[in-house]
């Protein structure tokens, strides 16, 4: 028995909700079917996967917003289940696609997560920590301050970074950060992705439908084709001399011909 | 030469059919602007009569036998019907939430209902119908409205903000502390009514037990302060009702992982 840490998942299926389920022919049955992945601790794991591919379900059972319906997730040697997801949660932070702010200022956006733990007394947030935080995803003190919801869609993505850095997670799970950026911005989050796993050791498991930005932040790249693995390996690996002919085909931009009627499912 | 404590004058059945009188020309109005409002204005009559006909011999029953039992069952029969009244809009399974607004509404007037019969108005006996049917009935009604306004509430507030809601679970908030802002609003929301009545009540209208009182021939500064304590027990018989209401309700949008539930999730 080899010893396992990091995340690993051994035969996980999530079936369709029923509500996106209509009658119809063949609807698909599962969002994702026996997945196994182990994603090791201390790297920058991209999932890579066109859209609807399962993606966000994917990397919604790992901190258990969503359980799968059958299967395994073990986080550092243990399933998932065994720890209390308010804990788990803290250690295994979730930057969504589209950044949403909490009502208030920027530091109250970063004192929730901090505050949660103290038996709901809203206590005096550590400044000192937040402005660490602040300057960790590149943003000066001005902004503890400012209103969250006024901030740019860029700018919200890098605070929504922060305060999931207040609860000291070991992991951070990032479902394409980048989508509702534009270039400028996106270049300089994935530059501080980047940065932060050197910083802080951070494991990173990172979501994304593009090409380039697998090939930028990955070290290790997993290939998601309509809710399985197809290929898993080094980026540089999967990237120069793929396995599989359906990785390949995804790789070249042909794979979208028969999937793309299959859009609807990483909207949320 | 005082008109206080005269009797009330007595009204026949031909007087409450003259009455209907008032309704026909609102059907007539219906008719003539085709508002198609013609068959609930007939139902509405016809239930109104026949139910309150009902309720004074019902009434009528409980006074001449004058026993516990037979009173606090009719009140049981009310919370019966108001938990079921509660979830009329609501877009939960009903069956699955009846207990919930039953007995919250229970709790909510029954330690109300006794308050004020054991400390303010102190009848010769507690189970006096004279007293109790009246004020349970006024209680009972409101408690049902403000459950039905804050379950209602609470249900659209947690869909159209599960993004944030996801975000706080995501930082490790329980489903309590996640909810927390929108139970607020739905508890705030069904608390509107009876703190507005209680500002406008003798300004801006004459609530129906007074008006009752004084054409009964209570003196009106007698009529005015058992207006009062109903004015006063309100409030508190929506927000015992409500508070519990919702703290019952919230773990069913929620999976006990702390995770939204799948149909809130996939709503649109």
């Amino acid at each position: 028995m080899f010893q396992v840490s990091g995340i690993v998942f051994r035969g996980v299926s999530l079936p369709a909700p029923a509500a996106r389920n209509p009658e119809g022919p063949a609807p698909r049955a599962w969002i994702l079917r026996d997945i196994d992945l182990e994603i090791p601790l201390g790297t920058v794991f991209t999932i890579l996967g066109p859209s609807g591919s399962g993606k966000t379900s994917l990397l919604r059972l790992i901190n258990r917003l969503t359980d799968p319906q059958s299967g395994e997730i073990l986080f550092a040697g243990k399933p998932l289940q065994s720890f209390e997801p308010t804990q788990l949660r803290r250690r295994i932070g979730y930057i969504f696609q589209v950044p949403t702010m909490l009502p208030g200022t920027v530091a109250d956006n970063l004192a929730y997560g901090a505050n949660l733990g103290q038996s709901g007394r809203h206590l005096l947030p550590d400044r000192a920590e937040m402005l660490r935080r602040l300057r960790d995803v590149a943003l000066d003190e001005t902004y503890l301050n400012r209103s969250a919801e006024r901030l740019s869609v860029g700018e919200q993505q890098r605070v929504s970074i922060a305060r999931s850095l207040m609860t000291s997670p070991e992991v951070l799970l990032m479902d394409e950060p980048t989508s509702a950026l534009d270039p400028a911005a996106t270049t300089r989050l994935l530059a501080l992705i980047t940065k932060l796993h050197e910083r802080h050791g951070l494991t990173i498991v990172f979501v994304t439908h593009q090409l380039e930005q697998a090939r930028a932040v990955g070290e290790q790249t997993a290939i998601l084709i309509e809710g399985r693995i197809v290929e898993t390996g080094t980026t540089a690996e999967v990237f120069s001399s793929p396995r599989q002919p359906e990785t390949r085909r995804f790789l070249e931009g042909r794979l979208g011909e028969e999937t793309e009627s299959e859009e609807q499912e990483e909207s949320q | 030469m005082s008109h206080i404590g005269e009797p009330v004058k007595a009204i026949d059945s031909l007087d409450v059919l003259i009455a209907c009188g008032l309704i026909a020309v609102v059907m007539g109005l219906s008719a003539w602007r085709r508002l198609g409002l013609a068959k609930d204005l007939a139902v509405g009559t016809v239930r109104t009569v026949i139910q309150l006909l009902i309720m004074g011999y019902v009434i009528l029953f409980l006074f001449d036998q004058n026993r516990a039992p037979l009173t606090v069952a009719i009140i049981l029969v009310m919370v019966l019907f108001a938990g079921w009244t509660a979830l009329r809009k609501c877009q939960c399974r009903r069956l699955e939430v009846y207990p919930i607004t039953m007995i919250s509404i229970f709790v909510g007037s029954g330690v109300t209902l006794a308050y004020v019969m054991q400390l303010v108005v102190r009848p010769d006996s507690w189970s006096n119908p004279q007293y109790l049917i009246p004020l349970a009935g006024m209680i009972v009604g409101n408690a049902m409205n403000g459950t039905a306004l804050a379950i209602e509430r609470l249900e659209s507030e947690v869909c159209s903000n599960r993004a944030a809601i996801e975000v706080r679970l995501s930082l490790g908030a329980t489903r309590l502390q996640a909810a927390a802002e929108a139970v607020r609003r739905a508890v705030g929301a069904a608390l509107i009514p009876p703190i507005n009545a209680m500002m406008v009540v003798g300004l801006v209208f004459l609530p129906g037990m007074m008006t009752g009182q004084i054409l009964a021939g209570t003196p009106p500064v007698i009529a005015a302060r058992y207006q009062m304590v109903v004015m006063l027990m309100l409030p508190a018989a929506t927000a015992l009702s409500v508070l519990l209401a919702v703290f019952f309700f919230v773990p069913r949008l929620f999976t006990p992982a702390h995770q939204l539930r799948e149909e809130i999730r996939e709503e649109l």
